[in-house]
């Protein structure tokens, strides 16, 4: 065996190769030395092996584990794992599908293509129905806020309306009147039933609400704006347009009065006017009428001279 | 296997199924038994203390979260054994990654069963020889021991060290065990030729 044969047979067997290559050991010192330390080696590396490991190791490991480990280990509580809570989130789902159900079947609907008015839109509520086919001459007065024309612009703007001609469309008119007449101003609304852009109210054309024109808006912008509707239903009041005639049948004064303190289409109620403006009204059968005379005093736009009137309704005006 | 051995073995399954039906007491009972192994195997691989502790930390916990899949076809040390060195493994890689600039050697493997190369890297961080309790030997031996691939440390450790047969350091390794033959010899080879010059 030669010296090198010998190396490879330590590289491959370790210290045990000695027992194999024990005759060419005999005969080599340098092979012996390379044994030697070789095997001091491994007496080196074995005792490693038995070195103390520190103190606080374990205690370490334990920590580590018990702080992580745990949160590792354990099966996570998984939210949709709990059994009951399946019918639950279905229990929610159809509650809520139903919601939307009702509420499309609740909600105000217009057939496709179907033109609403505002007296239509007013008569959804609680107020008495304005529109003009039904009642020709009917009219709904509108409180408007306080400027006078530009809250009507305004609102206007905030309804999606289309303006149409009152011939057209119907009889209805929205008349916007300022929320409080001021005294000494009673003659506004019969100014303002002429004239379209009067200084305290402004006479509406008809409008319309065309849901299918209307560009697609948020549903609560929509609801809010079926408030306003509701609140505007509530605000109007039904008035007639009336006549005072003389005693040739002439008229002498055209005002808005309240349809219950107007005679009845084709009748005809005795007005007299004295002096100071000094009114009274009776009825066919002689009955005097103080409201319906407290409602020409602060209506009429000018009291005629004093005398005897009749008291009827008057035909719509021609635009 | 020696009688006392034999009962270490027997009593270490015992607590490894307590262990895995939820027993921390027998877990720590395992921790116990072992952690010593798996510190000096870590130390003399990483050659840094703060590193063998993170490292051991971690090789128990990865024990602790595989436990409940630990099939018993090795030993329990064997198989801790196992899951030491590849940990090593990892940090050994991320050290390298960390400190490229440090890198001195990128030499392909021996080609020994396909076996791709490792990188050899010189450890700046305190070395073994810092931790040689004494003598001229042991700091040669930890300087030479740096040096190495780490895969003929691992052999050298688990078989000088540890005390493990080839048959178990195959299965500690996962290669088969005229693998590990082959590489213990190159391993060796590699100790000897590192110790030339350096310890007489």
């Amino acid at each position: 065996m030669r010296c090198e044969e010998f190396r490879r047979l330590l590289d491959r067997e370790g210290a045990t190769a000695a027992e194999i290559g024990a005759e060419h050991l005999k005969a080599c010192p340098s092979c012996q030395g390379e044994l030697r330390r070789w095997r001091e080696v491994e007496q080196e590396l074995a005792a490693w092996g038995q070195e103390e490991a520190p103190p606080f190791l374990h205690e370490r490991i334990m920590a580590h584990i018990r702080s992580e480990g745990r949160r590792v280990v354990r099966p996570a509580v998984v939210w949709w794992r709990p059994v009951w809570l399946m019918p639950v989130l279905l229990l929610v789902l159809l509650a809520g599908l139903g919601g939307l159900g009702l509420w499309r079947v609740l909600r105000p609907a217009a057939p496709a293509g179907e033109s609403v008015t505002a007296a239509d839109a007013t008569a959804r509520g609680d107020a008495p129905a304005a529109r003009g086919d039904e009642t020709p001459g009917g009219r709904a007065v509108v409180p408007a806020p306080p400027p006078a024309s530009a809250p009507l612009v305004a609102q206007r703007q905030e309804l999606p309306v289309e303006r149409r001609s009152p011939k057209v469309a119907g009889q209805a008119k929205a008349v916007v009147v300022p929320p409080t007449r001021p005294p000494g101003e009673p003659g506004e609304m019969a100014a303002a039933a002429r004239e379209p852009q009067g200084p305290g109210g402004v006479v509406a054309d008809v409008v319309t609400l065309d849901r299918d024109r209307a560009p697609a808006r948020p549903l609560g912008e929509m609801a809010e704006e079926r408030k306003a509707a509701a609140s505007l239903a509530a605000a109007v009041r039904r008035e007639i347009r009336c006549q005072l005639l003389d005693d040739r049948s002439v008229p002498v004064t055209t005002l808005w009065l309240p349809e219950d303190a107007v005679p009845e289409a084709g009748r005809m109620w005795v007005v007299r006017v004295g002096e100071g403006g000094a009114v009274t009204v009776e009825d066919e059968s002689a009955t005097l009428l103080p409201q319906v005379a407290s409602a020409i005093r602060t209506r009429a736009p000018q009291l005629p001279p004093p005398g005897r009137y009749r008291l009827t309704q008057a035909p719509l005006p021609e635009y | 296997m020696a009688p006392e051995e034999l009962g270490a073995s027997s009593a270490e399954a015992e607590e490894v199924a307590r262990a895995r039906g939820g027993d921390e007491a027998a877990f720590e009972a395992l921790v116990r038994r072992r952690e010593g192994d798996i510190y000096r195997l870590c130390l003399r691989m990483l050659g840094d203390r703060d590193d063998a502790m993170d490292a051991s930390q971690e090789t128990f916990l990865r024990v602790y979260r595989a436990l409940p899949h630990f099939r018993g076809e090795a030993s329990f040390r064997t198989w801790v054994l196992g899951i030491a060195i590849n940990v090593c493994r990892t940090r050994l890689v991320g050290r390298a990654r960390r400190q490229g600039q440090r890198r001195v050697s990128l030499q392909r493997g021996d080609g020994e069963g396909g076996e791709e190369g490792v990188v050899d890297i010189a450890d700046t961080a305190p070395g073994p020889e810092a931790h040689a309790s004494a003598g001229e030997l042991r700091a040669a031996l930890a300087r030479a021991l740096a040096q190495l691939q780490p895969e003929h440390r691992e052999v050298i450790l688990l078989h000088q060290m540890t005390g493990l047969e080839y048959q178990a350091m195959a299965a500690v390794l996962g290669v088969r065990v005229g693998t590990v033959k082959s590489r213990m010899a190159r391993a060796r080879a590699a100790l000897r030729a590192a110790l030339e010059g350096v310890w007489p």
